[in-house]
C-alpha cells in the first residue's frame, strides 16, 4: 500500500493519482514500510547494486508557481519538456500540466543528469533558452546546479532541491 | 501452396504468434526433429531450420527487423497498428494488491488521405416532444437539413421524429432525395413526450433494413428528456444493435435528461455521447457526431479477451477520438479509427495477488476484429495480449507521460463519478470535500470557468444536499473533455 502526502489516504500500490483528493503520487517510493521478503534461496552476494538513495535523499523539482514537487527517481537523466500531441519523443517530465506551452517551454527543452552527488543541466537547444538564477545559459553545455537554484524553462520556473 | 517457407511456415506459427508460442513450437518441432533421436535423411537440415527460426522469433529486436522484411517481400501486412504503453515495466513481486495501467493505440497503418471514406448508413432519430419546441428545435431542423444536403453519392440515411410514438420521416434515403429531407423536417412539429424506445427501436430497425458490407451503420439519437419505464428495453436494443456491428450516438440537449441512461446506451455500441448546453452548440455537436462517424478508417471495433489468473478490469476509458467511459466487459465495444488519427485506450487492472511461482503475468488474452471498409474482405482480426514480467524487489519508476497526463484528467473525472455515488448514499460531506479538491485541481489547470461550476455546486451542497441538473452534466462532460489529448 501506499499513502497521499497530501490527504494521507492509503492507496493500492501502483496507484498514479489519488482518489481521493486527485494529488500526484509518484513522487512517493513504493514500498518503503515493507521492504521484500529475503528470498532464502538467494543471499546476499554482496555486490547488489545500491545506488537506488534512500527517499530522503531524492532530488527534487519545485515547480514554483504552482507548489507543486517533482522527486527525481529511477534513473539518471531526466529530459523536461512539454508534451503536445502525437511528438514522436517524450520528455521525461511532462511540464504541460504547469502551463510549459504559455510559458515558452519546448517540448524537449532540457535536461537533468544526476551523477553521485552531482547534479547538472544541459540546454537541449531549446527556442527560448533556460536561465540559471536568471543568467541564461549556453545550449549543449552542462551546468553544475546547487540546492535552491531556479531554473527558468522559457519563463516557466523550476527549483532544484538537493538533500545532500 | 506456392508459398515459400519462412520462419514462420518452419515453425507453423502465425505472424502474430506470441513469445509463449514461439517456445513452445520451437519445444515441439525440436523433440521431432533432434538428431539424436531422429537421424533420417534431410531432419538435419529441418532442425536447422527451426533453430535459425527460433533464434529470430525468440528475439524481439532480431523478430521485427525480420517482419518488416517479411512484409516488404510478401506485401502482406496488418492494416491497423496495435501499440500498447503500460505504467510500469515490471510487476514488482508484493504480496498485497496492486494496480497497473494500460494504454491501447490503434492507427491506420498507412495514412491515406486519397481513398474516400466508407459511405454510411445512418439514422438520426429526433425527439420532438413538445419540450423541443422553439430555438432548440429549429437548431436541429437546420442542422439536419444541412447535413442531409452533405450526404456523398453512395451514403443512405434516414429520418425519425419520436415522441410518444415514432414516425419515419424517410427511410433509406440518398443524396437525390434532398428535397424530401428538407420538407420533412422542415414540417416537423412538436408534441407529446418521450418514449426513447419507440425512436430508438424504429431508427436501429432503419438501419439494420439497409445495412450492407462496406458501410458504417450508426444510428444518432437527439433528445432532450427522461423517458419513463422503457431504459431497460432501450439497454437490451443497444446490446442487439451492438451484436449487429450498429453504433449509436446519443447527444443530450439541456438539462433535463438523464445521463448514466444515455451514456450507457452509447457505450455499450462503442458509440459516443455529448452533452449539448445550449442551442448554439447543437450545430456544432451534430456536425461532429456526423463526421466523427462518416470519416471512419475501422468500424465496430471489438475486443474479445479473458483476463489473466487474479486480474479485474477495473475501468475502461477512451481517450481518443471521443472521450468516453465503456462498458467493463468482454466483448468490450470500442467504435471506430478516424481515417486520419488514433483510437486510444487507457485501461486499469487490479491484481490481487501474483502468483508464487511464475515470472510472467497475462492481463488480457484476446483478440481485436474490426470492420475495415475499404479492405477487400472488409474484416480483420489481431491478437491483442497485455501481459507483464513479474520482477523480485521493489522498483522505482516513472510512469511514461502521456499515461500520467491522462491520469490526471481522468482522475478528476473519476473523482465526479465519485461524488455522485457518495451522494446516492447519502454522504454529503465526503462529497463536498471530493469536489473541493476538484475545484483546486481544476483552477491549477486553468480551468477557471468548470472550477467555478464546481463550486457553484459545493454551494448547493451546503445548502440543498444536492446538486443541480445542470451542475452535474456540466462538471461530468467538463472534466471528460479534458481528458482528450490536446491536439499538435
Amino acid at each position: 500500500m501506499i499513502s497521499c502526502n497530501t490527504c494521507r489516504r492509503t492507496l493500492v500500490t501502483g496507484s498514479l493519482y489519488c482518489s481521493e483528493c486527485g494529488a500526484p503520487l509518484i513522487n512517493i517510493i513504493e514500498n518503503q514500510n515493507q521492504p521484500p521478503a529475503p528470498d532464502p534461496s538467494k543471499q546476499n552476494d554482496g555486490d547488489t547494486p545500491n545506488d537506488q538513495l534512500p527517499s530522503k535523499s531524492v532530488v527534487s523539482l519545485h515547480i514554483v508557481d504552482h507548489g507543486h514537487i517533482i522527486s527525481l527517481t529511477g534513473r539518471q537523466e531526466f529530459t523536461l519538456g512539454r508534451v503536445s500531441g502525437s511528438q514522436s519523443v517524450l520528455p521525461d517530465i511532462d511540464l504541460a500540466p504547469y502551463d510549459a506551452y504559455e510559458k515558452g517551454t519546448s517540448r524537449l527543452h532540457a535536461s537533468i543528469k544526476l551523477d553521485g552527488q552531482f547534479v547538472s543541466i544541459i540546454d537541449l537547444g531549446s527556442v527560448n533558452g533556460t536561465y540559471l538564477n536568471d543568467k541564461p545559459i549556453p545550449v549543449h553545455e552542462p551546468q553544475a546546479l546547487n540546492n535552491g537554484d531556479v531554473i527558468s524553462l522559457g519563463d516557466l520556473k523550476v527549483q532544484i532541491l538537493i538533500p545532500w | 501452396m506456392a508459398q515459400k517457407p519462412n520462419h514462420y511456415t518452419r515453425l507453423n506459427l502465425p505472424l502474430d504468434a506470441t513469445p509463449e508460442e514461439v517456445r513452445r513450437a520451437y519445444r515441439e518441432a525440436a523433440r521431432r526433429l533432434h538428431p539424436d533421436i531422429n537421424a533420417e535423411a534431410g531432419d538435419t537440415q529441418l532442425f536447422l531450420g527451426i533453430q535459425e527460426a527460433y533464434e529470430i522469433l525468440s528475439d524481439p529486436e532480431r523478430r521485427s527487423a525480420y517482419d518488416s522484411e517479411l512484409h516488404k517481400r510478401t506485401g502482406n501486412h496488418q492494416p491497423i497498428n496495435v501499440n500498447t504503453l503500460y505504467s510500469r515495466t515490471k510487476l514488482p513481486r508484493i504480496k498485497e494488491p496492486q494496480l497497473i495501467y494500460v494504454t491501447i493505440t490503434l492507427s491506420p497503418d498507412e495514412v491515406d488521405d486519397t481513398s474516400a471514406a466508407p459511405p454510411t448508413n445512418l439514422c438520426l432519430v429526433i425527439d420532438s416532444s413538445t419540450s423541443m419546441q422553439g430555438i432548440w428545435m429549429d437548431m436541429v431542423k437546420s442542422t439536419g437539413i444541412e447535413l442531409a444536403r452533405q450526404m456523398g453519392p453512395n451514403d443512405i440515411l434516414s429520418l425519425v421524429s419520436f415522441n410518444d410514438r415514432a414516425e419515419v420521416l424517410v427511410s433509406g434515403g440518398t443524396s437525390e432525395d434532398y428535397q424530401k429531407f428538407s420538407s420533412s423536417i422542415r414540417m416537423l412539429l412538436t408534441r407529446g413526450g418521450t418514449e426513447i424506445f419507440q425512436g430508438l427501436q424504429t431508427g436501429v430497425n432503419l438501419v439494420n433494413t439497409y445495412r450492407r458490407k462496406g458501410y458504417v451503420n450508426h444510428v444518432i439519437l437527439l433528445t432532450d428528456g427522461h423517458t419513463y419505464g422503457d431504459e431497460a428495453n432501450c439497454l437490451e436494443l443497444a446490446n442487439q444493435a451492438a451484436s449487429q456491428g450498429i453504433g449509436i450516438t446519443t447527444l443530450g440537449i439541456g438539462t433535463r435528461w438523464n445521463d448514466v441512461f444515455l451514456d450507457t446506451l452509447a457505450s455499450r455500441t462503442g458509440g459516443a455521447s455529448a452533452y449539448i448546453r445550449d442551442p448554439e452548440q447543437i450545430r456544432t455537436l451534430l456536425s461532429e457526431a456526423f463526421n466523427g462517424i462518416s470519416k471512419s478508417f475501422a468500424d465496430n471495433l471489438t475486443y474479445n479477451f479473458d483476463t489473466g489468473p487474479n486480474v479485474d478490469l477495473k475501468y475502461v476509458f477512451r481517450l481518443q477520438p471521443e472521450v468516453t467511459p465503456l462498458e467493463i466487459e468482454s466483448p468490450l465495444k470500442f467504435g471506430h479509427i478516424p481515417k486520419n488519427g488514433d483510437c486510444s485506450l487507457i485501461l486499469e487492472f487490479l491484481i490481487h495477488e501474483l502468483p508464487e511461482d511464475v515470472n510472467y503475468l497475462n492481463l488480457t488474452k484476446g483478440r481485436v476484429s474490426a470492420d475495415v471498409p475499404n479492405l477487400p474482405d472488409s474484416q480483420i482480426e489481431v491478437r491483442l495480449d497485455l501481459s507483464r514480467e513479474i520482477s523480485s524487489g521493489a522498483t522505482f519508476e516513472t510512469p511514461p507521460p502521456a499515461i500520467m497526463k491522462a491520469m490526471s484528467r481522468l482522475t478528476l473525472y473519476r473523482m465526479q463519478e465519485q461524488a455522485q455515488k457518495e451522494l446516492a448514499v447519502g454522504q454529503v460531506k465526503e462529497a463536498t470535500r471530493r469536489l473541493q479538491h476538484m475545484a483546486t485541481h481544476l483552477l491549477s489547470l486553468g480551468e477557471s470557468d468548470l472550477a467555478l461550476a464546481v463550486l457553484k455546486e459545493v454551494d448547493n451542497l451546503k445548502s440543498t444536499s444536492s446538486l443541480s441538473e445542470e451542475g452535474i452534466k456540466r462538471i461530468k462532460y467538463g472534466t471528460r473533455s479534458l481528458v482528450k489529448p490536446s491536439p499538435g
